[in-house]
């Protein structure tokens, strides 16, 4: 039963590229998107949303972040819109 | 879902599962237990109290005899009954006037516990009790070795924990209305393991998600998601963040430097308060600028569990009875404010009696048995001929570590409360920490010698059983508070405890005569 090897990554570089997207790519996207939220919704509501709301979407981005066959397809997505998060939250007056 | 993909999150779920199993089984079990932590207390210091207690206590003579010791003049003080105890949580800070100052007052010397009844202080190692015990463990606070370690360790478990309830969704989500009733308990081991994990899984699902993000976000809701949100957005500040978070408005009256001419008599407020709102339990009550003119009083709780979730109400008033900023008892809270309230409750499910503890309780302990059965499935799928001989070795003793440290947990705390009542231990570590970390640690090396679970099983539920009987027995002979006698005299927090055992005891017996008989002699890897 368990997991059928030949579908799962074999490189572990690309595991390890793929594990980093998800976990720390993952925290830096939930960061700045609720960052957003909270410089331009209201406040409290948008912390207080981030401090629960905030690890659902984290665990599920980490998960995502398994999709893409390559590891630094995963790292490239993960990292462009990390920067378009980050503009957005820079223009944000 | 593609096959790929299937594969790819059946892994994910496997791993992340099996790297936190055992520390997630400590979570829960203790967390289990620390749903009675307040019935407890009441039950090691034999000292149960009413419901709204706080509600009654005589804060005047509370501070006369804090006054005795040291000048409350121009202090801010804070009463908070956090835990539902006699002892309540009692601080001061210093005096705004500089000609006060303070002797050497120790680590706790302004943070201590006050019993409110004799008024007598301890702190906080003097009030350490098994219900703190069994709290702090379920977070990992004796794990704290470095800063704040063992939180961060119980916050990604707790992060991992949520990570894996929702790959288990995705990889079950094609047969979830079918597994959930399917069980062949006549089946293989495999087979028995998984329906176990499956639909057990499947009907705590809800809870166990609930408690995986509400765990989160009380242990590092706050440490891991907003260090960035206060260095960019609130300058590095965590008091701009602590502002915008109090949902108080804030009073800006500052110590004056001149003493009131009358005493403030605090029960008054107290009484008004309640005349006002009879509903409001009150858990909180914050002085500022004590027996100063800028003297000003907070009187904050919330509404009874039936009447609101989410509510909580607080008045302020000045020395001469003024009220000078309120929120009322029925006013809507909003969404941060609700949030904020019912995070905490579903978490510590104090809103629906001990009929709902008890469910929550019966929840915990099969989100236990999820984990462990989830460990035995892993074990038993590598357990081929397939899979090198190492790894196989590697599996089957972690398999037995894990099962050993989780299954001796149950005799271990029946004898830990046997053994706190019979030594009329009230507080400390010095007997508890001894007493449960050492016959833990004394059952697991015993374990691992024999590696048969069917010995380990059995020995657990045979001692768990019989410690479980003597914790109500040995609370009769060392208080005289039998369970009916509790029962007659009104002691509730008592009488949980020790009907709590008794049910216990009897699953365990029951579970016991049911067990079918097999050998017990060491198990090793199947070649």
């Amino acid at each position: 039963m368990p997991a059928n090897k030949k579908h799962l990554t074999k490189s572990p570089l690309h595991r390890l590229l793929k594990i980093t997207a998800g976990f720390a790519g993952g925290y830096v996207i939930t960061e700045l998107f609720f960052m957003i939220l909270i410089k331009s919704i209201d406040e409290p509501a948008a912390i207080i949303s981030l401090q629960f709301a905030g690890f659902i979407l984290w665990a599920c981005l980490m998960i995502l972040a398994f999709i893409p066959k390559s590891g630094l397809k995963s790292l490239g997505i993960y990292l462009l819109s990390s920067i378009l998060l980050l503009v957005i939250f820079i223009l944000i007056p | 879902m593609s096959q790929r993909l299937y594969n790819i999150f059946f892994h994910t779920h496997t791993i992340s599962g099996i790297i936190i199993s055992a520390l997630l089984y400590v979570i829960f079990f203790t967390g289990s237990i620390a749903f009675l932590r307040d019935e407890i207390n009441a039950w090691q210091r034999n000292q149960p109290i009413e419901d709204n207690y706080f509600n009654t206590i005589d804060f005047d003579q509370a501070l006369d005899s804090m006054a005795k010791d040291q000048q409350l003049y121009g202090r801010d003080i804070t009463f908070s009954h956090r835990y539902f105890e006699r002892r309540v949580t009692t601080s001061f800070t210093a005096s705004k006037d500089t000609s006060i100052v303070d002797k050497a007052l120790g680590r706790y010397g302004n943070y201590f516990y006050m019993d409110m009844n004799s008024f007598d202080k301890k702190n906080y190692m003097e009030n350490y009790s098994l219900g703190e015990f069994f709290y702090r463990l379920h977070f990992f606070a004796q794990l704290n070795f470095f800063g704040r370690s063992g939180y961060l360790i119980a916050g990604l478990v707790a992060f991992f924990f949520l990570f894996a309830v929702i790959t288990g969704v995705i990889v079950h989500w094609k047969k979830i209305i079918s597994s959930f009733y399917v069980f062949r308990p006549k089946a293989k081991w495999k087979t028995i393991w998984t329906d176990a994990h499956v639909a057990l899984g499947m009907i705590g699902l809800p809870y166990q998600f609930m408690f995986a993000v509400t765990g989160c976000y009380l242990i590092i809701g706050y440490t891991v998601m907003l260090p960035p949100v206060q260095e960019y957005l609130f300058e590095n500040q965590s008091e701009n963040i602590q502002e915008v978070m109090s949902f108080k408005e804030p009073v800006n009256i500052d110590f004056q430097g001149e003493r009131l001419q009358n005493k403030v008599s605090l029960n008054k407020m107290v009484h008004n308060t309640l005349e006002k709102w009879p509903d409001l339990i009150i858990d909180e009550i914050t002085i500022n600028n004590y027996n100063d003119k800028g003297m000003y009083v907070n009187i904050a709780g919330s509404p009874g569990f039936d009447r609101s979730l989410a509510g909580n109400a607080y008045i302020t008033y000045l020395a001469d009875g003024a009220v000078i900023a309120e929120k009322s008892i029925d006013q809507p809270k909003g969404y941060a404010a609700g949030a904020f309230n019912i995070l905490r409750r579903l978490h510590y499910g104090d809103f629906g009696g001990y009929g709902l503890k008890l469910i929550y309780l019966v929840l915990g302990f099969i989100t236990c048995f999820v984990i462990l059965s989830g460990v035995h499935i892993w074990l038993i799928a590598r357990d081929k001929k397939n899979v090198s001989a190492y790894k196989r070795k590697f599996n089957f003793w972690l398999v037995q570590v894990y099962t050993a440290s989780c299954l001796s947990l149950f005799p271990v705390t029946a004898l830990s409360f046997v053994v706190m009542k019979l030594t009329h231990q009230t507080g400390g570590r010095e007997v508890l920490y001894p007493v449960f970390f050492y016959s833990w640690l004394a059952l697991v090396i015993l374990f691992l010698f024999r590696r048969n679970n069917y010995f380990t099983n059995k020995t657990c539920l045979l001692l768990g059983g019989l410690l479980s009987i003597l914790v109500p027995v040995s609370n009769g002979i060392i208080t005289g508070n039998w369970l009916w006698i509790a029962a007659a005299k009104g002691y509730h927090q008592i009488m949980v405890v020790d009907i709590f055992w008794l049910l216990t005891a009897l699953t365990s017996f029951a579970v016991l005569l049911k067990m079918k008989k097999r050998s017990i002699t060491p198990t090793t890897i199947i070649n």
